[in-house]
């Protein structure tokens, strides 16, 4: 049986609005700040947090480019940055020490791009022109369902839960299928003006892993810091070629994690 | 390769220089309206029906809506005082419950007197006086326009689309003084590269015009147009074309492709080579065309067919199957050549438009007419050829890798599509040795009969064989020593003689006259360097011009 005692404060509905995340407890303090008897372990739990990626990735696109009757080709290197988010998840906790969290974090970040690309000449074969330039913030969101296994740990009202699991990410990444360049006559010489960039989608299967300290506020509340990192790779598809993208990476959280069940 | 003008074309050439365009000017600001929700649509159907009863908007008609029943589609055309105001024009959809969407641009603040200066007539005798000879009003009507300008004025103008023959100009003229205010081209086509093969089976890319569903020889990518016309071995069409030029060229009368792969050897090579050639005189000397002033450029291949070559007189023989001609305005003719079974003087005759510095020699010929205008007669005509053939081998030399052989850069001119048969060498002259061929390579050995104009093609060899001697040193067979300035340097005497040759020379120059030329010219050119001066003075000593 489990009983459902979470009663937000004013502050605390500001916290949750920013999307933070918590640590169950098994002590409960009133409101008169005296102690009752230890409630039943939690069962169900809540975390809503406020990350950040902390690192950036890399990936490249070595693409086709035909100009002027012939195959040039550029390459562009992608820096993807880091970038705020946010997570959400939902924990049942199997006994005391381990439960199964469902977790989804969504993240938007931006990539900036350097390019170098060999554009064909008008009027002759292989005399190709080396443009470069860069791009800053092409789109790069990426969502990710967690699926992950809790070992839950502490002392009092310090709690450490680690988990580790699989990562289900959907990848939208913005991704230049062509470098835009100017030449004017003799066309010997070729200027970068921009990229011509779609979308595209990705859904790579990962692992996601990481490491959370909190402290109970309440019997129902309770702040926490995790350090986590989930990672993943697929390929998408860039003008038929296809171009290697990695997902996820280091993250550092704060947030709350809210029991909403306990066991008697 | 004789240098033939034709008389007609001659005539156009004398109106032709009439015809300036004017740059495209960039679109003037217009107040763009895009009325789509329901507070918008409402004012702009109100500013219709207001604009409409004042007279500034005159219906253009409506059409129904062929992927949305119902729905019709009206159109209106900016006016002031009656006057039609260029570009702009407004859209209104409707159903039946009314006015959806205002498309269109509206021009504000017109206010100019459009009581023209210059009648209908007038403006027609204008329109055709500031075109080509030939040309022809297309549709034969004048309209007077207000053409918004780029400063955010107006002007009031006549305005019709002047067909030239290979162009069609929408103009605008002055309503008064009858001057171009605006014209570009109206000829819709767009850029495009394509790839083709020469007459050697080379590959190289061809810089057309899409026209519709074909590709025409016509590069946009350069400043001048250049256009390769194809007479498909119709040389009456030619004689036409030569008569009425240039208003008697056809759209069909461009060589064209369907699928912008060619394979039209003579036409692939005219048409690139003559680019290539452009290339060369910007790129070496920064000198804009033929003309210095990027006249157009017009290459016409297949003037006959190779297979009535026997049934041909002489003349039309010598003329349009073993030789090719530049005919003045920027004309060049490429020669058929014989079947491969044939030989003429005991060699080969391929299509001549596939040798590089054959077209750079044909193109040259139009340098010299815009410069120097060395009369082709005598020693002057001489060095008019001589001029072509280094000119000739120098884009070879740029172009391609030095070496014998097909193309390959050498001191033979034409080696590339007139080869060895009976007779052992290639090639219809040679810089190094003008006496393989017969031709003098000394000044004391000129021709001095009446044949070939004076020797234009003969006595060529003496001013080539210095070009050469200056270029890469060596004893002549005569005696006296060059030091030349080595081929790594070869770029100096290419400038020399162009800069002589379209600088300082007359039409009535001598060879000695282009000796001092040259030397004034090293002078001038590589004061710091005498040995250029030096090379240049003693390889004409070697060859007999003191």
């Amino acid at each position: 049986m489990s009983r459902f005692d979470f009663r937000p404060s004013a502050s605390l509905a500001l916290l949750l609005s920013l999307g933070s995340l918590a640590l169950a407890q098994d002590t409960q303090v009133s409101a008169s700040g005296a102690v009752k008897s230890p409630p039943g372990d939690a069962r169900i739990e809540v975390g809503l947090s406020f990350a950040d990626v902390l690192g950036t990735s890399t990936f490249s696109a070595a693409l086709k480019q035909r100009e002027y009757a012939e195959d040039g080709s550029f390459t562009g290197s992608y820096k993807v940055k880091a970038a705020p988010g946010a997570g959400f998840d939902v924990q049942y906790n199997v006994s005391s020490k381990f439960g199964v969290r469902a977790g989804f974090q969504s993240f938007s970040r931006k990539s900036d791009a350097t390019f170098e690309a060999q554009i064909p000449h008008p009027f002759f074969f292989n005399q190709q022109r080396k443009v470069s330039g860069s791009q800053s913030g092409l789109g790069f969101s990426e969502k990710a369902v967690t699926l992950t296994g809790v070992y839950r740990g502490g002392s009092g009202k310090w709690k450490v839960n680690v988990e580790a699991g699989v990562a289900y990410f959907t990848v939208n990444a913005t991704v230049a299928d062509r470098v835009n360049f100017g030449d004017v006559y003799p066309y010997d010489t070729a200027t970068f003006s921009g990229v011509a960039s779609s979308k595209h989608k990705v859904s790579p299967i990962g692992f996601a892993g990481g490491l959370e300290i909190g402290r109970q506020l309440s019997d129902a509340v309770a702040v926490v810091a995790a350090g986590r990192f989930t990672g993943g790779s697929g390929e998408i598809d860039v003008s038929g070629t296809k171009v290697s993208v990695k997902a996820g990476g280091a993250q550092g959280r704060i947030g709350l994690r809210l029991t909403l069940a306990r066991k008697k | 390769m004789t240098k033939r003008r034709h008389a007609g074309l001659w005539l156009a050439a004398l109106t032709i220089g009439l015809g300036g365009t004017v740059a495209g000017a960039a679109e003037p600001s217009a107040k763009a309206v895009a009325a789509t929700s329901r507070a918008a649509v409402v004012e702009w159907d109100q500013r219709i029906g207001a604009m409409a009863s004042r007279g500034e908007l005159r219906l253009i008609g409506t059409r129904e809506d062929t992927m949305l029943p119902g729905r019709t589609h009206t159109r209106f055309a900016q006016m002031h005082q009656g006057v039609p105001v260029w570009g702009g024009e407004l859209v209104r959809q409707d159903d039946a419950a009314g006015t959806l969407t205002v498309f269109g641009s509206v021009y504000e603040g017109v206010s100019l007197d459009t009581r023209p200066g210059l009648g209908e007539n007038g403006a027609r005798t204008a329109f055709l006086k500031n075109a080509p000879a030939g040309s022809t009003l297309f549709p034969d009507e004048a309209t007077l326009t207000i053409l918004p300008k780029d400063d955010g004025s107006f002007a009031l103008t006549w305005r019709a689309r002047v067909f030239t023959g290979d162009d069609i100009l929408m103009t605008f003229l002055d309503a008064t003084s009858g001057a171009i205010v605006h014209q570009y081209s109206d000829r819709q086509g767009q850029a495009a590269v394509g790839t083709g093969q020469g007459v050697l089976g080379d590959s190289k890319k061809m810089s057309v015009t899409t026209q519709g569903a074909t590709f025409q020889a016509q590069d946009s990518l350069r400043p001048p147009t250049i256009y390769t016309l194809d007479m498909k071995g119709n040389l009456s069409r030619l004689t036409t074309i030569f008569n009425r030029f240039p208003s008697a060229i056809l759209p069909s009368d461009y060589a064209a492709d369907t699928d912008n792969n060619w394979t039209d050897g003579a036409a692939v090579d005219a048409h690139t080579y003559a680019g290539y050639t452009y290339d060369y005189f910007f790129k070496r000397f920064g000198r804009r065309g033929l003309d210095n002033a990027n006249i157009t450029i017009r290459s016409f291949v297949h003037p006959v067919r190779r297979e009535d070559v026997l049934a041909q007189p002489a003349n039309i023989q010598g003329t349009y199957y073993l030789n090719a001609f530049y005919a003045g305005v920027g004309v060049m003719v490429y020669g058929e050549g014989l079947a491969s079974t044939l030989t003429a003087g005991g060699q080969r005759w391929n299509y001549l438009a596939g040798a590089l510095d054959v077209v750079g020699h044909e193109l040259t010929h139009g340098v010299t007419d815009y410069s120097s205008r060395l009369i082709y007669q005598g020693e002057s005509g001489a060095l008019n050829e001589a001029f072509s053939d280094m000119m000739g081998t120098a884009i070879e030399y740029y172009y391609q890798t030095a070496g014998s052989g097909s193309m390959r850069a050498d001191y033979l001119v034409g080696e590339d599509v007139v080869t060895a048969a009976a007779f052992p060498l290639s090639g219809l002259r040679s810089m190094q040795d003008p006496t393989a061929f017969g031709d003098p390579d000394h000044y004391g050995e000129r021709y001095t009969g009446t044949q070939d104009n004076g020797g234009v093609h003969i006595n060529s060899g003496i001013a080539n064989k210095a070009y050469y001697l200056a270029i890469e040193g060596g004893t002549h067979r005569l005696g006296g020593r060059v030091t030349g300035v080595g081929v790594a340097n070869r770029e100096q005497i290419e400038r020399v003689f162009y800069r002589a040759f379209t600088v300082f020379l007359v039409p009535s120059s001598t060879f000695a006259a282009a000796r001092g030329a040259t030397m004034q010219a090293a002078r001038e050119l590589y004061a710091s360097n005498p040995a250029v001066e030096a090379a240049v003075a003693q390889a004409w000593s070697a060859v007999g011009v003191n």
